[in-house]
């Protein structure tokens, strides 16, 4: 834990934890997601992300679920500010209760890598291929505190490593990515997003390149740290198993829209989006016998680029009718805590 | 040139373990050998082409000395002399057999030796090498830079169209339009002649700043744009950028620290080829400008059919040409920590 004594984020601010029980002056969630557009103009104008509302809590772990281009990457790099310029964003986004959108650029430099931090898929091209891990590392540290001294910084990345656990952190400090293991090199990541102490990690699919044993350790390490730190994550993957074990909300994305979110439990227990009853039944089952076929959502997710009447999942769903096709299904909290846009819920008697 | 050859050459059959044979094991030492060996089959291509195309060009050393007055007898008088009338591959004998040990022969026209007059006359050219280099790539890498900044921006276009109006511009006609505005026009320099550094160094520059610059834009232009779009490139698609911005760094120390240096290899590569292009532009602007460098001599040696000289000569660029390729493969290895020479250890 020594690291978070010497970490940057020990400006005067006290503990992220103390703060959130505190209620403070934000007293609400840490980030809040209303109602974000964002298209892509170009020769057709897609929108990627299409009213998308949800909250995180702090010291929370919620889960963006769904297919890709379904909006959740977008979303997430509509959060960090890190979308190309021919991208769009409107609606709101606020963190600690300020205003995210629209944010001038250099106050939005200090709040990526700062109070929020990100990590992402592919570790092996994450990574600058020609820079030294340690100096990638303390350039995290230094950007948001140019008054650490080369020493502490070295002293600060060490502790960095170590707090992600990576093996033999001295020699780490002055070896090449190519020269680590996917892993590793997911760790090395891990430790310059937790620099500066960030409030909340957003971790866009930052498993899925990475085999099964070596995904485990880092979603444990990614778990323990979030305790330990009191971070809130986003974890964005496609992978609802990953999700049900490491989360603690679950927002289940289609067509650049929420379309279920509930707690973990409740989310799994009964599942009502037909959406996310299909993913579901994609996930393969050891209980299944061999040389089964592997199921599959069938067709293909909608052009976004078109703009949708009715439900954009209708085309794809067994459970569609003409309704489906013509009114958009609200999102909306139906049951305590459950929220989902669907007219046809699974396991809910048809209402007149 | 030869020292990492005789140390590998008498390698003994020794131990495995031997300190001989770590060093000649060594991978980087392979791969100098390789490439020293390739050298020698590149450079004796080179001299021998060279040789059999000077001898089938009309007339040879003695008519050119002569003139055109000189009668049959004369001519074959003083061929005799200097040896022209022995064989072609003879003559090719005796000049290699000249550079084994150590001599590159003497001109047929002045009798200097050859060494003496590559001595005095290659530092005139690579001085002008030098200057258009650090013209074309001090000037490239900041514009690249700034156009990298913000693509499609003001900058970006102003400079992308003039470059492309640059690359088309001839360095004989640039030479001599700026000879006609800076020297005829304005007289702010010199149309012809040479200072050498020793005398005045701020004359030297005088002297030199038409020629270089005349060689340097067209390469200015192209560096600029090839190390632009590559920059471009990197900043749009690689995700170490990505990953760089989201840790909150600034967009310039992006471009300076993170994309610079993964964008480097292909300029890296078009400068080392384009030595042989600037080497032969020399032979141009060195006439234009009188200055007395070695493509000024190459030239006047191939008109005098002073087969010596010219040999010599190529010989010289063709070291130049090898050597600047080789060490572009070698920046390569000491930028980017993946390649390594020899061995995949």
């Amino acid at each position: 834990m020594s690291a978070n004594d010497a970490g940057p984020a020990a400006t005067g601010e006290p503990a992220v934890v103390s703060q959130a029980e505190e209620g403070g002056a934000a007293g609400g969630p840490l980030l809040e997601v209303t109602d974000l557009r964002v298209d892509f103009h170009g020769a057709r104008t897609v929108r990627a992300v299409d009213g998308l509302s949800y909250t995180v809590p702090r010291a929370r772990t919620v889960a963006l679920i769904g297919e890709s281009g379904s909006g959740k990457t977008v979303s997430s790099r509509a959060i960090m500010g890190l979308l190309p310029e021919s991208a769009r964003v409107v609606g709101s986004i606020r963190f600690e209760g300020e205003e995210l959108i629209g944010l001038p650029e250099p106050k939005m430099r200090s709040i990526r890598g700062g109070s929020i931090a990100m990590i992402f898929q592919d570790p092996a091209r994450s990574l600058n291929p020609t820079m030294r891990i340690g100096a990638q590392i303390t350039e995290a540290i230094h950007t948001h505190d140019r008054s650490v001294s080369d020493a502490a910084a070295f002293d600060h990345a060490i502790e960095l490593m170590e707090l992600v656990r990576l093996p033999a952190a001295r020699e780490r400090f002055r070896q090449y990515p190519h020269q680590l293991s996917g892993g590793m090199r997911q760790r090395v990541m891990i430790a310059m997003a937790l620099s500066a102490r960030p409030k909340l990690l957003i971790a866009d699919e930052a498993t899925t390149a990475l085999d099964v044993t070596t995904q485990a350790q880092i979603m444990e390490l990614l778990r323990d740290l979030q305790r330990r730190l009191g971070m809130a994550v986003i974890m964005i993957s496609h992978d609802l198993g990953l999700a049900a074990s490491f989360a603690d909300d679950v927002l289940v994305m289609y067509a650049g829209r929420a379309v279920e979110r509930a707690p973990t439990r409740k989310l799994f227990s009964q599942v009502r989006m037909q959406y996310t009853r299909a993913l579901l039944g994609a996930i393969p089952r050891l209980e299944n016998p061999p040389h089964l076929p592997l199921a599959a959502v069938p067709g293909q997710p909608p052009d976004l680029s078109v703009q949708q009447l009715g439900c954009p999942f209708a085309p794809r769903c067994p459970a569609a009718s003409q309704k489906c096709v013509e009114v958009r299904p609200p999102f909306a909290e139906q049951e305590p805590e459950h929220l989902w846009a669907c007219w046809h819920p699974a396991g809910v008697e048809p209402r007149s | 040139m030869s020292s990492s050859a005789s140390a590998s050459l008498p390698a003994p059959v020794a131990g495995r373990a031997g300190p001989l044979a770590r060093v000649t094991g060594s991978p980087l030492l392979q791969f100098l050998g390789r490439r020293l060996l390739a050298a020698i089959v590149v450079l004796w291509g080179v001299t021998f082409l060279t040789f059999v195309v000077l001898n089938h060009l009309p007339g040879n050393a003695a008519q050119q000395l002569l003139g055109i007055n000189a009668t049959p007898a004369e001519i074959h008088q003083l061929s005799v002399k200097l040896g022209l009338d022995k064989p072609l591959l003879t003559r090719y004998g005796e000049w290699l057999h000249g550079l084994v040990t150590g001599s590159l022969g003497h001109s047929l026209a002045s009798g200097q030796s050859v060494t003496s007059i590559l001595a005095s006359d290659l530092p005139v050219t690579f001085e002008l090498i030098a200057f258009a280099f650090v013209i074309s790539l001090g000037f490239a890498v900041p514009i690249a830079l700034l156009a990298a900044r913000r693509p499609a921006g003001i900058f970006d276009r102003a400079s992308m169209l003039l470059s492309m109006a640059g690359l088309s511009i001839a360095n004989y006609v640039l030479a001599l339009v700026l000879v006609y505005f800076f020297a005829v026009k304005l007289n702010w320099l010199p149309a012809l002649g040479w200072v050498p550094p020793s005398r005045s160094l701020s004359q030297n520059l005088k002297y030199l700043i038409m020629p270089a610059v005349s060689i340097a834009l067209a390469l200015l232009c192209f560096y600029a744009r090839l190390l632009r779009a590559d920059l471009v490139e990197q900043l749009r698609d690689e995700d170490y950028v990505t990953t760089a911005r989201a840790k909150g760094v600034g967009p310039w120390r992006i471009i300076l620290r993170h994309a610079l240096r993964n964008s480097v290899f292909g300029l890296i590569t078009v400068v080392a080829l384009n030595l042989g292009t600037l080497l032969g532009a020399t032979v141009i602007i060195e006439q234009i400008f009188g200055l007395p460098g070695i493509g000024h001599e190459l030239l006047s040696a191939i008109n005098s059919r002073d087969v010596p000289v010219v040999e010599g000569t190529v010989l010289v660029f063709g070291v130049i040409v090898v050597l600047a390729n080789l060490i572009a493969d070698l920046l390569y290895s000491a930028l980017d920590p993946r390649v390594k020479y020899g061995s995949a250890n």
